[in-house]
């Protein structure tokens, strides 16, 4: 579980949030969802324990400023929206770079390190890339790769910066789908920033709205995507339409909805 | 079998590596005004090992070139040509930029300065030379470390590398004014600047080679460390590293390494950009085997491009700074147009 109390931070002494303070359960997936330069990014590394800021974040009760940094990669991932694929390395070789916060610093990988981190390219099925170079791959085979970097971390925690910003339609569908595969077999839990609000709803356990330096709306997706709350917050005229498979459908549209008519055009 | 066949890709080129050293000193060694089969050489070195049989008898003059010359001339080829290209790789490394080399922090113009003062003030072939150019550059890197970090905010890698430019503006030009006060001195810190591996013997060798062995252990110990710097602060932070201590030791130990080299040897150029990069361009970009390799290559490489310069024009000798960017920049020009696939 982890508990963020009266988290704040700011840049060049501007405030981005104050006072922010939020719980994931174990197990769950929550989406931060906001407008641009709201702070999801922020917010999400200050868990992740990169930013020093005021507040206080634990994790199963332990304050994460209490941990060492490899105790801290132990539990929680963190991938940023666009992750370094350095130039002539080779898949395999960055995976095993999720073996870092076991291996002592001098140390090098043991049998057990690349026995599992093999496992991990089967789980995700990029094996066959194994010697390609990371900066080589297409988008769908980074985002798997950089994924089986995570997993090869075994942590108990993903922090995720919009995991599906650079990928096509069918790529973000299946990206999503893999986390949530990943999630549910080894129980993780999942804090994801995202922009695409279709897909945060059917995806998320539960979504928090940040805008304006605080978290305005929490709850389920039905509860969080209104099409008062999305113009509202984002400026945008939307549709949300109750999906018959479950969840919902924000559509952009041209003008905004006449009143009444759009929540509820089931 | 990723793991069995990794570790037998590295053997081999372990061993290919050894061989390409082992090759170029023996070259180094019986190739001269006079030539000296390789049977002379195995039974000097072997009448100079304590306990060791001497093979064969050989002329007191063939002993003392071998031994007194051409031996130190070229261990010490190996060792600062091993310690720029390993402090050429780790800067890159560490930097994340393919154009940092060993001198990136003001260390060339720390020691020209150092150099210069030295010949200045205790006229040519100093004996405080290389002390002199030791200081200066370990003193320049120190500054300019102090002025990159304290003037950093996140972003540590710029701020150093432009404090580095800094530093070195303004070293180079203390060093061109005490030249200048100094003309007739010219020609003495112009043929250190060049850099030479011309030595009086083995002291020049003994006084480099606890600096090298250190320093070279210290980023061989941490080349893995260097492939998780790769990712960038945050990711490899992310990742349990204290990036800012591990990069402190590495920089202090691929400084450390550099100044004392660049003290005995001159500022050889080239070697610390280029040979890390053919072997990038040969063998991929993993630290794990770019340390390794880059201490083998960058030695096999001045052995050679010092043996060059002496055979080149004789009874001349060229200055080995002029050679090694001489033979290298095409040969690297030649690797990087063939193989395109690898040059991203």
């Amino acid at each position: 579980m982890i508990r963020v109390e009266e988290l704040a931070a700011s840049y060049d002494g501007l405030a981005v949030f104050e006072g922010i303070s939020l719980t994931v359960m174990a197990g769950e997936w929550v989406v931060i969802i906001g407008p641009n330069g709201a702070g999801k990014s922020t917010l999400l590394r200050s868990v992740a324990g990169l930013a020093d800021m005021p507040g206080r974040v634990t994790i199963d009760g332990c304050s994460i400023k209490d941990l060492s940094a490899r105790q801290r990669a132990q539990q929680i991932a963190y991938v940023p929206q666009a992750p370094a694929l350095p130039a002539g390395m080779t898949v395999i070789d960055y995976v095993l770079l999720g073996r870092t916060p076991y291996l002592s610093i001098l140390g090098s990988e043991s049998k057990h390190d690349l026995a599992m981190v093999r496992n991990t390219l089967d789980l995700l099925a990029v094996n066959h890339l194994a010697k390609r170079g990371v900066a080589t791959l297409s988008g769908g085979e980074a985002q798997r790769v950089v994924l089986a970097r995570v997993i090869a971390q075994e942590p108990q925690i993903l922090l995720l910066d919009e995991p599906t910003s650079a990928l096509d339609l069918g790529k973000q569908q299946e990206t999503m789908q893999i986390i949530d595969g990943l999630r549910s077999e080894r129980n993780l839990t999942v804090v994801s920033t995202m922009h695409d609000l279709t897909l945060a709803g059917q995806f998320a356990d539960r979504l928090l709205l940040l805008n304006g330096g605080a978290i305005l709306a929490e709850g389920t997706p039905g509860e969080v995507l209104t099409s008062e709350t999305i113009a509202r917050h984002y400026g945008a005229n939307v549709r949300v339409i109750q999906d018959p498979d479950g969840g919902v459908i924000v559509v952009p549209t041209r003008h905004a909805p006449t009143s009444g008519a759009a929540d509820q055009a089931q | 079998m990723i793991n069995v066949e990794h570790s037998r890709v590295l053997l081999r080129w372990w061993i290919i590596a050894a061989l390409v050293v082992v090759g170029t000193v023996l070259g180094g060694l019986s190739i001269g005004p006079v030539p000296i089969g390789i049977g002379d050489i195995w039974a000097t070195i072997t009448s100079h090992i304590p306990g060791a049989r001497a093979v064969g008898t050989v002329s007191q003059a063939h002993q003392a070139i071998i031994w007194d010359i051409r031996l130190p001339r070229v261990v010490l080829g190996v060792l600062v040509g091993g310690m720029l290209a390993t402090a050429g790789a780790a800067y890159q490394g560490v930097f994340r930029n393919p154009l940092a080399d060993p001198y990136l922090l003001g260390v060339a113009a720390g020691a020209g300065l150092g150099a210069t003062l030295a010949i200045a003030i205790g006229g040519g072939g100093s004996a405080l030379l290389p002390m002199a150019a030791f200081l200066g550059a370990i003193v320049a890197a120190s500054i300019t470390y102090a002025i990159g970090a304290a003037g950093s905010r996140g972003n540590t890698v710029t701020s150093l590398i432009l404090s580095g430019v800094a530093v070195a503006a303004f070293l180079t030009a203390a060093q061109t004014y005490v030249q200048q006060r100094n003309s007739e001195t010219l020609r003495e810190v112009y043929s250190w600047i060049l850099g030479r591996l011309s030595t009086a013997g083995w002291s020049e060798v003994r006084s480099v080679l606890p600096y090298v062995f250190v320093a070279s252990t210290i980023l061989f110990a941490l080349r893995r460390m260097l492939d998780v710097l790769a990712l960038g602060d945050e990711e490899a932070t992310a990742l349990g590293l204290p990036v800012t201590r591990i990069r402190l030791i590495i920089v202090a130990a691929a400084t450390l390494g550099t100044a004392a080299v660049v003290a005995v040897s001159g500022l050889i150029g080239f070697v610390g950009i280029v040979i890390p990069h053919l072997l990038r361009l040969l063998f991929g970009a993993s630290y794990r085997l770019l340390i390794p390799l880059s201490f083998f290559g960058g030695g096999a490489f001045l052995v050679a491009a010092d043996l060059f310069a002496r055979i080149a024009i004789p009874p001349a000798e060229l200055p080995i700074g002029v050679i090694t960017a001489f033979l290298g920049a095409p040969f690297f020009a030649l690797i990087l147009r063939t193989r395109p696939g690898v040059a991203r």
